[in-house]
């Protein structure tokens, strides 16, 4: 209903624009090479009325004044300005300014002309990020620049993204690039509309991101929002509506399958038991009762995915605004989850004073999401994963008792499983969040003479939140959630930033130089308080509320604060822009560390050679750019929880003494003094060219990156207690690869066509570490091991050698404990000592891809166009602990189909799937190889087909522009791995374990595929 | 143009303003160790933080497993796959991995950790010097107890006297079990002369004077140093305060915790945020109540229990173990499809008009009580070769077990002992009389999470024959492997 009235809003907005004229002016823009120029604004002077050219190359326009002036203006040539003079026909030519024609990217505090960037630099523009139909940038980017990696860890809506720009340099602390939203650093950016996005620029190497300092070992995402043109205002309105299903499914066995494999486990069990110990059979009467039901498709539906976006955007010579409003709205492919988003945007600038501009960019977002429990292995209540629990409930159990209510605990547990019923969870959950945040800045600009300009950025973002959870009790005799009990939390964050810089140049003769200087203060305060209460006697939503609930009450209040200051300069010099050189240095200070290490100072340092522009190939008309660029320089990471410094003594470590209440304290935490920056270095070498008038453009870079001082929260002694092991400066690892990216378009007649691809190769390596880091916790084990001379987080498992096939080979192969039968899983006893234990796991392979790709096809025909994207990393181990627990058949769980199909039945029957015998399972369910999978994949991420309406169509109601398409995503992917999705593999688990602990699939919320249909309105 | 230089004078201002410590942030909301352990309060707090870790509030303080399920009384019960940890423990079959075992090693270890920190910086704390010394003497006599289950179950572990302040605290290697004992001798000893006889009120559950001889008359007799066991034992009557309960079953139940039988007893309280109650209830209690019907009694342990030749049982069976024929908890009759071996323990089990909310009960956990004390005494006395003195504690634990029938009104048969039940052991040789206190020790602390550790001491050969059929070898398990994460960890263990 919101929809249907916001879209009549608009439209409504857009005919009360159209509706007045007198005479009308038609006629043609083009460059002095006959190309129409698709999008120049015509203006008639001194009002705010005017028109953009179509993609013919024409335009109308009605005047009231015969006499007024028209001004014509498009990025990139030399604005005109022309007298009707009581014409209605126009030939216009603009000529191209030359000293526009140099593409500026914005690179950190300043922005630099395309052609002299030194480093290794990717620009994603607007086009790209609008295209897909996801909620966040950071999803946009996924395939968009080599050596970006994006995965999604969840498909649930609103969940996280995981973002890693030439790999993981730090163990335990945070691997995220920096997100620098209009000159305000940010780590979140979920929060803003992909619409309003004009542009990202990706800085990876240290030549590029050292401006950036303390927060920039992990790249540096820059992101440009629209700003409003100085010509008559444009509307814009996007529209996308699509339905989501599930991408990929595993295959689980059915009724009939589940008793056959359940009774053969336990008369494969009972053979070697004791009768005490005997476990009952289904017999065939109780199979005659029971049903089948799959409990995946009982949790799942189809789920409407939609997003709306309206925005304004025009000025006057000397005030420019752009304003938006979005809508994004996702119901998840799970039921009872979704996310919905709106959001607006301001951007105003003006000037104030010839020497003066001042300004504000605001966005304010309001997110409503309502969580399920769909993340890593979550213990029992409704917070437990239902995708793991539909996993795991057998297809023998009712969905509804006889009396209509959900199924908790069968009478027959020991047959069918004890486990929560996935659908009663999803029916009775209950938590929701709500975010609001207010995100932007202020901003001032001075240039008191010429070439000098002071800015000064005071951001803002502020985030409060709130998220209720009721638990409600229900199942089996009440069991779970008893008593019930509501949880209260609202949260504030707010960060402060505030940026001082200054930018002059100079040219004089052949030499430009460049100069930046300025500090910049960030603080970061959080405060939370949670209140809780149990036993609602009334369980109906509407009631419960605190104060209604007559069991324990709690109230906890926490606050936190982090702050950074930071000076940085920099210098850029060219000679006849030929020769380039930059040179940074930034000193930062952080909270995070003791009095004595709180500084880091960091630097860099770039070279670049425009060989094109030299007197040997000056002439030539092939090349138009060709660029040899190096750059060298350090910087820091600070990227671990506050106060790694100090132990922290807890509170909730109670003692009933007298039969009350005495509270007590215990060290939960321990804090290391010595803790400090972890740097990076890296070398940067790469090169661009660019051919046939831009027709084709390539970069490659070759880059070396070591970090040393690793933050690592060094996994201590267990028998040293439960507390939280301390930060520690640890080790070195090695991040190298090289980059490609490679780009042709070109045009038969009406036929264009472009083919963008990009690919990245990565080795990550562990130099030094004091002891080896395990992680990966699954219960009390560790799969992964961070050690010299493999990947961080290398996988560290007992490698699966078959199955046995008879007594014989049990007796001649090592000793792998008692009770080992024909059909158990054989393990290679590595070290040859005749037993397989402990020292018989090794590193074998890793999480982290060794090559990533995408690739982007887009073909137009007229008034159509298709485009194609693809997107694959190749190279990657996948640990799938869901497997461990639907193939290794321990207990009433139900199990594959692969499994049920495959599983050894006797000599030769299969050297992959062992017997099924619950007996066994101690070793079959070993942490090895049986659960390693390739996680290699290709996707097609993206396939459109859009058609822009014709021009006469256009004009009868007003609009500029308008296109619909048609759009798919995630229709296929290409890959051996045999569980939801090769991409989501990090947990929840792994939270607070950082990439040591990545690559463990618990079994997610499965990804979508969506068809979409949407479609662009221009004014 | 002339606003401009104080548009920029002014923003230099306000940045030089902010520098002044804009980077100094301090923990919030709760204690660091620069304002922590400076005050009597901080004493307080510390020491209930050490208690708390002895308590069955974590599912991590898996004691039973290893003094019931691993011994012949028990065995996991449960649901078949479920815990399979804890059915690789009583099969023999466990490897380093066992996630039991990783749980009470952490767990104890993380409660002398908690006492170390306090034994670390509380002599520094300025307080009520008698106070002081007493939390200390807590703190001591509480790494004194996890010590002694963590040498009861691994045999060598490295032993921590400080909190893990650095590698070297941090990375120990293991000490002999002998080094480990002197040193739960020595905290005992200094516990024992601080800490007071009897608390009342708000320190009703402190450990007392009696818990600190009582701990070490068991851990002297563990070692078979029977004189020092029985001076201790002197001095634990010489206080004066302990009894046998006339009901034996009082021992168990919520209305008549901290009597004069109990020791040393680990408090619980239910409905408390975070919960203080115990999660022992949920893990024993049947499936129909929602429990997991975990730890239960084999035909062998009930077999143990006398009866007379009216076939009336001795009282402490149907006070130990739910059975057929007989009633359960509630009153409801006991059905034997509840558990795998047809019974199952009552001992940690509350009735649910006690304790509606499973998994948070109230009831304590009694570690030692006075029955335990006297059959340490006779046990003494008859290694001793004293085997008269010995009949006199045997025979008084016996006395109360059978006098039930005049205490117990809820008894079938109440009013009068039956004839020839729990007849008082008659005078007999050494080796007789040994096995009689080991059969008294079974039948009266059974389910108190003491079989396996008492097997173990009793030697070689009882033991293999105890866990016959088990894959148990006396020389091969004796001793519980020491956890995979411990040796992936510290670099002084490699097995």
């Amino acid at each position: 209903m919101i929809n249907l009235k916001f879209i009549c809003l608009i439209l409504f907005i857009a005919l009360s624009l159209s509706a007045q004229a007198q005479t009308m002016l038609s006629g043609t823009v083009k460059s002095s090479d006959g190309e129409p120029l698709i999008g120049a604004s015509i203006l008639i002077k001194n009002t705010s009325l005017g028109t953009t050219v179509d993609l013919n190359g024409a335009f109308k326009l009605q005047v009231e004044d015969k006499n007024a002036r028209l001004i014509i203006s498009f990025i990139g040539y030399t604005t005109q300005e022309i007298e009707i003079n009581e014409r209605t026909s126009f030939d216009i030519v603009l000529t191209e300014d030359e000293t526009q024609l140099s593409e500026v990217v914005v690179i950190g505090y300043s922005a630099q002309e395309k052609g002299k960037i030194t480093g290794a630099v990717n620009i994603v523009g607007e086009e790209l990020i609008s295209k897909l139909p996801v909620p966040s940038i950071d999803q946009a980017l996924q395939g968009r620049a080599p050596g970006v990696v994006v995965t999604q860890n969840s498909g649930a809506p609103g969940e996280g993204v995981s973002v890693r720009i030439r790999g993981s340099g730090s163990i335990n602390s945070g691997n995220n690039p920096l997100y620098v939203v209009d000159g305000i650093p940010t780590l979140d950016i979920n929060s803003l509309a992909t619409q309003d996005i004009a542009s990202i620029t990706v800085l990876k190497d240290a030549g590029a991101t050292a401006v950036y300092g303390s927060r920039a070992a992990n790249g540096v995402v820059i992101v440009t929002t629209k700003a409003g043109g100085s010509s008559i205002p444009k509307i814009q309105i996007s529209s996308q509506i699509g339905i989501q299903s599930p991408s990929r499914l595993i295959g689980m066995a059915n009724t009939s399958d589940y008793v056959s494999i359940f009774n053969e486990s336990v008369n494969n069990d009972n053979a070697n038991k004791n009768p005490l110990f005997y476990r009952p059979l289904i017999t065939n009467d109780i199979q005659a009762t029971l049903p089948n039901v799959n409990y995946i498709d009982a949790i799942l539906r189809e789920g409407i995915l939609q997003s709306h976006s309206l925005s304004v955007s025009g000025g006057t010579e000397k005030t420019k605004y752009f304003l938006s409003g979005n809508y994004f709205d996702q119901q998840g492919i799970i039921k009872s989850s979704s996310n919905k988003r709106i959001s607006s945007r301001m951007n105003i600038v003006t000037e104030v004073k010839p020497w003066l501009k001042a300004g504000v960019n605001m966005n304010i977002t309001n997110t409503t999401t309502n969580l399920i429990g769909s993340s890593g292995d979550g213990a029992g209540g409704n917070g437990g994963s239902v995708i793991r629990y539909a996993f795991f409930r057998t297809p023998a159990i009712p969905v509804y008792n006889v009396n209509g209510e959900y199924t908790d605990k069968p009478d027959r547990f020991d047959l069918f499983g004890d486990g929560y019923s996935p659908v009663g969870m999803l029916a009775y959950n209950n938590n929701k969040r709500m975010t609001n945040r207010l995100f932007g800045k202020f901003f001032i600009e001075l240039s008191p003479f010429k070439n000098f300009k002071f800015t000064s950025n005071l951001g803002i973002d502020f985030t409060s939140a709130n998220q209720r959870r009721f638990d409600r009790n229900w199942g089996s005799v009440g069991r779970i959630n008893n008593p019930n009990q509501l949880s209260v939390t609202d949260g504030r964050s707010q960060t402060m930033t505030f940026s001082n810089f200054a930018n002059y140049t100079k040219t004089f003769d052949q030499h430009h130089l460049g100069f930046l200087a300025g500090t910049e203060a960030v603080k970061t305060q959080d405060s939370e308080v949670n209140a809780s209460e149990k036993n609602y006697p009334d369980q109906t939503t509407n009631v419960v509320y605190l104060g209604n609930g007559l069991g324990q009450k709690a109230v906890r209040e926490s606050k936190a604060g982090s702050a950074l200051l930071s000076y940085f300069g920099k210098v850029n010099y060219d000679y006849k822009e030929k020769y380039i050189g930059s040179a940074t240095i930034r000193r930062d200070g952080s909270s995070r560390f003791g009095i004595d290490n709180r500084w880091g100072t960091f630097y860099a340092g770039s070279l670049g050679w425009r060989i094109d522009k030299e007197s040997f190939l000056i002439n030539n008309t092939a090349i138009s750019r060709l660029l040899l660029r190096a750059g060298y320089g350090s910087i820091g990471n600070q990227d671990i929880g506050n106060y790694p410094f100090s132990d922290i003594i807890s509170s909730g470590y109670n003692y009933p003494f007298g039969n009350a209440k005495s509270t007590g304290y215990v060290v939960s935490n321990l804090g290391n003094n010595q803790v400090k920056w972890e740097t990076s270095k890296q070398l940067n070498i790469g090169l661009d060219i660019e051919l046939w008038d831009g027709k084709f453009s390539a970069s490659l870079d070759y880059f070396n990156k070591i970090t040393s001082d690793l933050l690592v929260r060094q996994p201590i002694a267990s028998s040293a207690g439960e507390a939280q092991s301390p930060w520690v400066n640890n080790g070195k690892v090695l991040n190298k690869g090289i980059e490609l990216a490679l780009n042709y378009a070109d045009k038969l007649g009406s036929f264009h066509y472009s083919i963008s691809g990009n690919a990245a190769t990565l080795h990550n390596e562990v130099l030094e570490v004091n002891a080896p880091i395990s992680g990966g916790a699954i219960g009390a084990d560790n799969i992964t091991r961070t050690e010299k001379g493999y990947p961080i987080g290398s996988f560290y498992l007992y490698e699966m050698e078959g199955i046995f096939q008879t007594t014989g080979e049990i007796f001649t192969h090592a000793n792998q404990g008692n009770g080992i039968l024909p059909g158990d899983v054989k393990f290679k006893d590595q070290n040859g000592d005749g037993i397989v234990d402990g020292a018989d796991r090794k590193h074998i392979g890793s999480p982290i891809p060794k090559i990533t790709a995408g690739l982007n096809i887009n073909v137009s025909y007229r008034s159509w166009d298709v485009s194609v994207f693809f997107q694959g990393a190749y190279g990657q181990k996948i640990f799938s602990v869901l497997n461990r627990d639907i193939e290794g058949f321990y207990r009433p769980f139900n199990v594959t189909q692969r499994y049920f199909d495959h599983h050894w039945t006797g000599s030769g029957t299969s050297n992959e799937f062992p017997r099924a015998s619950w007996d066994a399972s101690g070793n079959n369910t070993k942490y090895s190889t049986r659960f390693l999978e390739d996680g290699s994949y290709t996707r097609l991420k993206n396939l459109q087909v859009g058609y822009t309406l014709p021009n006469n169509l256009l004009t009868r109601y007003g609009f500029s522009a308008a296109r619909i398409y048609l759009s798919g995503t995630n229709l296929f992917t290409f890959t051996k791995y045999p569980g939801l999705d090769p991409e989501m593999t990090v947990s929840n688990n792994a939270q607070g374990q950082g990439d040591s602990s990545a690559g463990l699939d618990w079994g997610t919320y499965p990804a979508a595929k969506s068809y979409n249909i949407g479609v662009n309105l221009t004014f | 143009m002339r606003y401009v230089s104080k548009i920029l004078i002014t923003l230099l201002a306000i940045v030089a303003g902010a520098c002044s410590d804009f980077l100094q942030e301090d923990l919030q909301g709760t204690y660091s160790n620069s304002t922590f352990y400076q005050t009597e309060a901080h004493a307080l707090l510390a020491i209930a933080g050490v208690y708390n870790a002895a308590s069955f509030v974590s599912t991590d303080n898996n004691l039973w497993v290893f003094g019931d399920v691993a011994s012949d009384d028990a065995i996991k019960g449960g649901l078949a796959g479920d815990q399979s940890d804890i059915q690789f423990i009583d099969e023999f079959n466990y490897s380093r991995n066992n996630g039991a075992i990783e749980k009470i090693w952490k767990h104890y270890f993380e409660g002398i950790s908690r006492a170390n920190y306090l034994l670390y910086y509380g002599p520094g704390i300025t307080m009520n010097d008698d106070l002081k010394k007493r939390i200390l003497g807590e703190a001591k006599f509480l790494r004194a107890y996890f010590y002694f289950n963590l040498v009861n179950i691994f045999g060598e572990v490295p032993l921590k006297l400080n909190p893990p302040l650095n590698p070297i605290e941090i990375n120990k290697a293991k000490s002999s079990v002998a080094d480990i004992y002197s040193q739960i001798e020595l905290d005992l000893h200094e516990a024992i002369d601080v800490l007071g006889t009897t608390y009342t009120g708000l320190d009703l559950g402190r450990v007392t004077k009696g818990a600190g001889l009582g701990l070490l008359a068991k851990i002297l007799v563990y070692q078979q140093k029977w004189d020092a066991s029985l001076t201790a034992i002197e001095s634990v009557d010489g206080i004066g305060l302990y009894s046998l309960e006339p009901v034996y079953k009082n021992n168990f139940i919520d209305s008549t915790q901290n009597n004069r039988e109990s020791l040393f007893e680990i408090q619980h309280l239910s409905s408390q945020l975070p919960k203080l109650g115990n999660y022992l209830n949920q893990y024993f209690s049947p499936s129909k109540s929602n429990g997991y019907y975990f730890n239960v009694p084999l035909q062998n342990f009930v077999d143990e229990f006398e009866k007379n030749n009216t076939a009336i049982f001795d009282p402490r069976l149907d006070y130990t173990v739910g059975r057929a024929g007989k009633k359960w908890i509630n009153g409801e009759a006991f059905d034997a499809a509840w558990s795998p071996t047809g019974f199952l323990q009552r001992k940690h089990v509350q009735p649910v008009n006690e304790e509606p909310i499973i998994g948070d009960a109230s009831l304590n956990y009694v570690y030692l009580r006075y029955a335990d004390i006297l059959l340490l005494k006779a046990e003494a006395l008859n290694e001793l070769g004293r085997t008269s003195e010995a009949l006199l504690p045997l025979n008084a634990v016996r006395k109360r077990a059978r006098e039930s029938y005049l205490f117990d009104k809820d008894l079938v048969g109440f009013g009068i002992i039956p004839t020839a039940l729990l007849p008082d052991v008659p005078s007999s040789s050494q080796s007789a009389l040994r096995d009689a206190i080991r059969h008294e020790r079974r039948v009266e602390l059974g389910f108190e999470f003491h079989r396996y550790f008492d097997l173990m001491r009793y030697g070689t050969l009882t033991a293999e024959a105890a866990l016959a059929g088990t894959g148990f070898i006396y020389s091969k398990h004796r001793y519980f492997l020491i956890p995979q994460s411990e040796i992936d960890t510290n670099p002084l263990i490699n097995n």
